[in-house]
């Protein structure tokens, strides 16, 4: 692409256009006094999107999909016709100077050239996932984190070239229809939580974070109360939160929990009265971070109102509350959703997410915007806060046809079924494990807490061991230790069938029993199933076996019927690692044990 | 004809796709509820949610739902009013060439796109050696030791570049120098960023060096782009050194794929470079997602945002990878954490070491 961005260059200058650097990689800007709009349009007329910079200089970057035909058409749109690529692309030397030419090497690594044939890559990509337990293997029950079904109707439209080449700096009439997705998917989700407006800019649940707390300082200051600077943040919340407010230039106050987990009204209470003149907002979660409907909270939302704050409710169990309840309708000033959890789109392992925020309207003028898309945002907007003024928006198809498909039923049973799955897993394993937390009347909301510490006390058997051990069952385990240490919180979510929701409490159950057993004396702490979870195939294999229990137990606990899937590894020292921090490539004789 | 048959019009259909996404079928859903002691989901909604914000009869107004078969023809059809182009737009965004295999094998894959962050490293090996070629690649091409496993795109991570270097720096100065030829999506972010902290922006063509801005020592940190926004490619060696000299610190946004033919910017003493990898084979996809990138010099690695994938062992002693230095995250470190990211972009991270791993990326 440098040599063709050398190429165009070169036959600007030969017809006398004036380039304005001679030192480029791919990007050539041309000054042609007054000229620039004609010159864009006439491009556009040939198909092909160039920058205008301002009146009088026009950009063009070239990509790995130019052609010479292409510099033959820019050409002709700065009205330069006539000349030949090949002649000048043999007389052209490149455009980067001596001393700015690389000379050091880069990806030496083998594996940057163990993988060049298509056959090589295809096995080297299955090898890869196939030493990962995704969705598609076995559910995983990770609490807070919602891993729903991810729909192939919903995926299939991203990769489409009509939504994957469009630029976001081109004219919006090139993305007429998916600027109708994005203004339908913020009506729908303004819809499902009461609220007057939407953004759809934030690229990551964080980014929203950030963005509706920059809407709430952006409505104080507007109102002349710039002192107010203060975010109530609950013990039990997510520490995104508290990291979120500190980048809002907010000070975080703790609020405390009861032995419920609910928000401790009492202590709420003060901490308003003591903060009346500088709060700004509260942040909590809903459903709790604890999995529970929290009955007062129609409440904290009025206490905190009345103190002059604005209320934040962290979306990111609105799984929970589709059809049932709305955010905007209970008090709620902002709220961000997961469009990675609740509203389908995959969590490819870490991302994308996509973290949009809904306001009630006072706070609609605080919406990110975008300098380079007008139409992204309110001009009296907190400025962007992403790279792209609609995020990521190649994805939003994805909840876009989530919602066409399911409708405001079909959302609604969702919801319930999501509960219902929750309460199913919270009764059948409550006399294992006890449920930590629940709302009145006994019932959890889409997740319950399962405490461990009383078994750990009793039997030294961690929440390691048995997140470790249930990948011996071929399962991924619940989330580890969030929002209370030592426990295991699981979200089955709407979409597991009955049979698979009960491998994972069967499983659930038969590790208790092995816990049992180490309880018991049979087995000791530091020896047994669970401790020394997972079993990979070479950990079975090897010569003699000197552990109280048998290769089958270790490898097999839920019997042979079920397809094996292997660990690749066993159980990994992390803070080994962290001494020796080590971040890339190791050498292949690293491999060798 | 009997009393009970089909009605032609839902036969038209087939099956609702909610059937489909919800996973208990009628008599499973029966046996859960029985379990939980309610009769229908309908009574567990008046048990579990309180009366006090439970809107009972709330219909939502959305359209009715559509079957698979027709949201695809509604979407082929929205998909039919955009109008793809020759993009030679540049500012950020390329177009680029998905290799089959990675599209169909990757971003197509729910072996790859239904995983979650590798919480459970045992079984997470295969995304987490993705990564580590990603950030592999990373610091091989910035040339700086170490690189996280992405950022949510290049602006940001150019304000949490920013906040980096003032976290890691001994500067006590509240500036922050950007260089003008700066994508300005780029400049307009780490304003947003900036403001909230009491970080002032200085916005300078920087071209002639920095004595030039009358600042003395009072800045904490210059951002460079390279190549600028205008495509034009300087030397920032010695611009470097005066930053440096200035007691401050040197962030570069790089375009990843010129750095296979330019110096790289970790030669010449650049502290944090970000950037994308969009042109990695990631489509544009009107902006995103795509992974942008962190790397830093040594010295800055306890410093970094985000998640970031290290070796080391398994307990018989085979290697193994896992996330690094989880304690700068703030679901550890809360308030006092490095930034606030979470999830990042890794699916795109996958892409874009899998190019670099399939394509001959060469010097010249």
């Amino acid at each position: 692409m440098h040599r063709f961005a050398t190429v165009l260059a070169t036959g600007l200058c030969e017809a006398g256009l004036d380039v304005v650097h001679g030192e480029f990689f791919d990007t050539v800007q041309v000054r042609v006094e007054g000229r620039a709009a004609e010159v864009v349009e006439k491009a556009r007329s040939f198909g092909i999107n160039l920058r205008q910079v301002d009146a009088d200089v026009v950009a063009i970057a070239c990509d790995e999909k130019t052609t010479r035909a292409h510099l033959v058409a820019v050409w002709e749109a700065f009205g330069v016709t006539g000349s030949d690529v090949d002649a000048i692309d043999a007389d052209t030397a490149d455009g980067i100077p001596a001393d700015l030419r690389r000379t050091s090497d880069y990806l030496t690594h083998p594996v940057f050239h163990a993988h060049r044939s298509e056959t090589a890559l295809l096995r080297y990509l299955r090898a890869l996932s196939d030493k990962d337990v995704a969705l598609d293997r076995s559910m995983i029950p990770l609490g807070s984190c919602t891993m729903k079904l991810n729909a192939t109707a919903e995926m299939e439209s991203i990769t489409w070239p009509e939504f994957s080449t469009l630029h976001p700096f081109a004219p919006v009439e090139d993305a007429k229809g998916l600027l109708k997705i994005v203004s339908d998917l913020e009506a729908w989700l303004a819809e499902v939580t009461g609220y007057d407006a939407v953004s759809l800019q934030p690229n990551a649940g964080s980014q929203g974070e950030f963005a509706g707390l920059l809407a709430i300082r952006a409505y104080h200051r507007a109102n002349g109360n710039a002192d107010r600077d203060v975010c109530l943040i609950p013990s039990s919340a997510h520490g995104t939160n508290a990291a979120s407010a500190v980048m809002a230039g907010m000070r975080v106050v703790v609020v405390k929990c009861d032995d419920k987990g609910n928000i401790d009204m009492g202590h709420l209470r003060e901490t308003v009265a003591e903060h009346s003149d500088d709060l700004a907002a509260i942040m909590i979660t809903y459903p709790s971070t604890h999995g529970v409907y929290e009955d007062t909270v129609r409440e904290v939302c009025g206490l905190v109102h009345d103190a002059g704050g604005q209320v934040y409710v962290d979306g990111a169990n609105l799984n929970a509350l589709i059809g049932l309840a709305r955010y905007g309708k209970f008090g709620s000033d902002v709220s961000h959703l997961n469009l990675h959890k609740t509203f389908c789109i995959p969590h490819g392992g870490g991302g994308p997410g996509v973290g949009p925020i809904g306001v009630r309207s006072h706070l609609a003028p605080f919406l990110p915007n975008h300098p380079l898309q007008p139409t992204a945002g309110p001009a009296t907007g907190v400025g962007p806060i992403s790279a792209a003024p609609w995020g990521s928006a190649s994805i939003l198809p994805i909840s876009w046809a989530y919602v066409r498909m399911m409708g405001g039923d079909g959302l609604r049973r969702a919801t319930l079924t999501a509960v219902a799955a929750a309460n199913y897993v919270a009764r059948r394993l409550d006399e294992h494990y006890p449920v930590l937390y629940t709302g009145e009347g006994g019932f959890v909301a889409h997740e319950c807490i399962l405490d461990l510490r009383p078994i750990t006390k009793a039997t030294g058997v961690t929440v390691d061991d048995v997140a470790k051990r249930l990948a011996d069952y071929g399962l991924h385990a619940p989330t580890m230790s969030f929002p209370v240490a030592g426990t295991l919180m699981v979200e089955p979510t709407e979409s597991e069938d009955l049979a698979e929701i009960d491998r994972f409490i069967d499983a659930m159950i038969a590790i208790k029993r092995e816990i049992d057993r180490v309880g018991a004396g049979e087995w000791p702490v530091e020896d047994n199933p669970l401790r020394n979870a997972p079993h990979t195939a070479a950990s079975v294999t090897v010569g003699e076996w000197n552990h109280p229990y048998t290769r089958e137990e270790a490898v097999y606990p839920a019997g042979t019927s079920a397809p094996k899937i292997w660990p690749p590894v066993r159980r990994i020292d992390g803070a080994k690692g962290d001494r020796n921090l080590v971040c890339s490539c190791p050498p292949l004789s690293a491999y060798g044990s | 004809m009997t009393q009970d048959r089909i009605p032609l019009a839902a036969l038209e259909h087939g099956t609702p796709f909610a059937d489909r996404h919800v996973g208990p079928r009628p008599a499973e859903l029966a046996r859960i509820l029985d379990v939980i002691g309610v009769g229908s989901l309908e009574e567990l909604a008046q048990h579990a949610v309180p009366s006090s914000i439970h809107e009972r009869d709330l219909v939502l107004d959305l359209p009715a739902p559509a079957t698979e078969t027709e949201a695809l023809a509604e979407l082929r059809e929205l998909a039919s009013q955009n109008r793809p182009m020759t993009q030679m737009i540049g500012l950020g965004y390329y177009d680029t060439v998905t290799p089959g295999v990675i599209l169909r094998n990757v971003l197509e894959s729910p072996a790859w796109y239904t995983a979650y962050t590798p919480y459970q490293p045992e079984i997470s090996q295969g995304r987490l050696e993705a990564l580590l070629n990603f950030q592999t690649m990373v610091g091989d091409l910035t040339g700086l030791p170490v690189a996280n496993a992405s950022m949510l795109d290049e602006s940001t991570a150019a304000a949490e570049a920013m906040t980096l270097v003032r976290r890691g720096g001994r500067s006590k100065s509240n500036k922050f120098v950007v260089d003008a030829d700066t994508l300005p999506q780029t400049l307009a972010v780490i304003e947003t960023r900036a403001e909230p902290l009491g970080i002032e922006i200085v916005v300078a063509d920087l071209s002639q060096g920095i004595e030039g801005l009358g600042l003395g020592g009072d800045f904490f940190g210059v951002l460079l782009s390279y190549p600028g926004a205008s495509g034009v490619v300087r030397d920032q060696k010695d611009l470097i050194t005066e930053i440096h000299d200035a007691g401050a610190q040197a962030v570069v946004v790089a375009d990843l794929l010129s750095l296979t033919l330019l110096r790289a910017p970790g030669e010449i003493g650049a502290d944090v470079v970000v950037g994308t990898t969009q042109r990695f084979g990631v489509p544009i996809g009107f902006g995103g997602p795509h992974a942008g990138y962190m790397a830093v010099r040594s010295g800055l690695e306890r410093q970094l945002p985000g998640r970031l994938v290290g070796v080391s062992v398994d307990s018989d002693g085979s290697l193994a990878y896992r996330l690094a230095l989880q304690t700068r995250e703030q679901h550890i470190r809360r308030e006092k954490a490095t930034s606030n990211i979470c999830t990042a972009q890794v699916l795109l991270a996958v892409i874009a070491s899998m190019y670099a791993v399939y394509h001959l990326l060469p010097r010249s």
